[in-house]
């Protein structure tokens, strides 16, 4: 193996791993969501069951539904389906956002609503980004089971939204490699690795006799 | 030629496995894995002498003791010995929002992923009570995500610890106070 194709084997390790690792960066000061594991503002909607809607998807949820105020430019939907899996949606206003700044937030995931009254909001244009997490439905620990759909509550009104964005993110997924806390998986990791790397020896040395 | 282009390719798929193989250790010792980041623990213990000891989750096999920690300048103490118990959190049990956390080790919390929604959380305490939470939630977010830590108004407990490719997620689950009993 050439130096040349060590060192660029490294250097894509390195890009690898600082890629996968690295933090979104956001030009745009984003204000910060309570969570709906952990859920506080005012309650502004609460529906025990019912069918609901969720902005940039067009199917209709059956689930609890909390609508949570937390200021007057910010709200947070979470909505959770017997099944338990919830969504939550987080809702900004967009007003005082520049065109370009909406569209890097779009980029970003964030569904551009140009009317909030569809949702049960305000008159105003809206962002509102999803993500999932797992949520009990009804029966238990009430506020923290929330789910997001809140104040479209009807169900019918997503369509009226601007969807860009697909319903949930899959906040939940994370990669199915080797875990840190395995050190079994670690060790079987590097016990391939130099599987591979003296076949790979082995097999150049015999080319070349 | 095929040859040389199979040997090159094996050595670098070897070199590549054995380079993630060596992160995966320095993460796993990693001390500032767990932390979520900018996040100062800001709530006041109200029960003092009293302290969690044991935590257990019966479904998925979770049985370990609890250490108390603190927190320094922004920077929380985790304990290897066990899960660690933020000690600025309020007590489990107590009105606000109880934070355990541990290493996703397989003699701490690696298992903590399967949690569900409608589990039991047992938590020992010193004063030989057991205070049982039931999960209401669970959540995998990234380590900027600390609004998952912020005070509660009602009797919660949050516990978490790291998933993800190289530990880069937060794996958090939610809880409230379901009872209150003397364990023997």
């Amino acid at each position: 193996m050439g130096t040349t194709t060590k060192l660029v084997t490294t250097a894509l390790g390195f890009i690898l791993i600082a890629a996968l690792t690295a933090a979104n960066v956001h030009a745009i000061d984003m204000p910060a969501f309570p969570s709906c594991l952990v859920p506080s503002g005012q309650v502004k909607a609460q529906y025990i069951e019912g069918t609901h809607g969720i902005v940039g998807d067009a199917g209709v949820y059956t689930g609890a539904d909390i609508v949570y105020t937390v200021n007057k430019d910010q709200v947070i939907q979470c909505f959770c389906p017997p099944e338990g899996q919830g969504i939550q949606t987080n809702w900004m206003k967009a007003t005082g956002l520049y065109e370009n700044e909406i569209e890097q937030l779009k980029r970003e995931g964030w569904i551009y609503v140009p009317t909030g009254s569809v949702w049960g909001l305000e008159n105003e244009a809206y962002l509102a980004k999803n993500t999932a997490y797992s949520c009990l439905s009804q029966g238990g620990a009430g506020s923290s089971a929330g789910g997001g759909g809140g104040s479209s509550s009807s169900g019918g009104s997503s369509s009226g939204s601007n969807g860009t964005g697909g319903g949930t993110s899959a906040g939940s997924n994370t990669a199915g490699l080797a875990s840190t806390g395995s050190w079994i998986a670690i060790l079987e990791t590097a016990i391939i690795g130099a599987f591979f790397a003296l076949g790979g020896m082995f097999v150049k040395k015999g080319s070349r006799s | 030629m095929a040859m040389k282009t199979l040997a090159n390719t094996s050595l670098a798929t070897g070199a590549m496995l054995l380079l993630y193989s060596s992160a995966l250790v320095v993460q796993h010792y990693n001390p500032a894995r767990l932390h979520f980041w900018g996040m100062n623990s800001v709530a006041i213990q109200a029960e003092f002498n009293i302290r969690p000891e044991r935590i257990v989750i019966k479904r998925i096999g979770i049985d370990v003791p609890v250490v108390s920690v603190p927190s320094f300048e922004n920077r929380w103490e985790i304990s290897p010995e066990g899960a660690s118990y933020l000690e600025t959190s309020p007590l489990p049990g107590t009105q606000g929002n109880s934070i355990i956390y541990g290493h996703n080790w397989s003699s701490i919390f690696q298992h903590l992923t399967n949690v569900k929604p409608g589990d039991f959380i047992e938590v020992y305490m010193s004063d030989k009570t057991r205070r049982v939470f039931g999960v209401t939630a669970t959540q995998t977010v990234d380590p900027s995500a600390t609004e998952v830590l912020k005070p509660a108004s009602d009797r919660h407990l949050t516990l978490y610890t790291c998933t993800g490719f190289l530990d880069t997620k937060r794996f958090v689950v939610s809880a409230t106070l379901q009872s209150q009993i003397a364990s023997n």
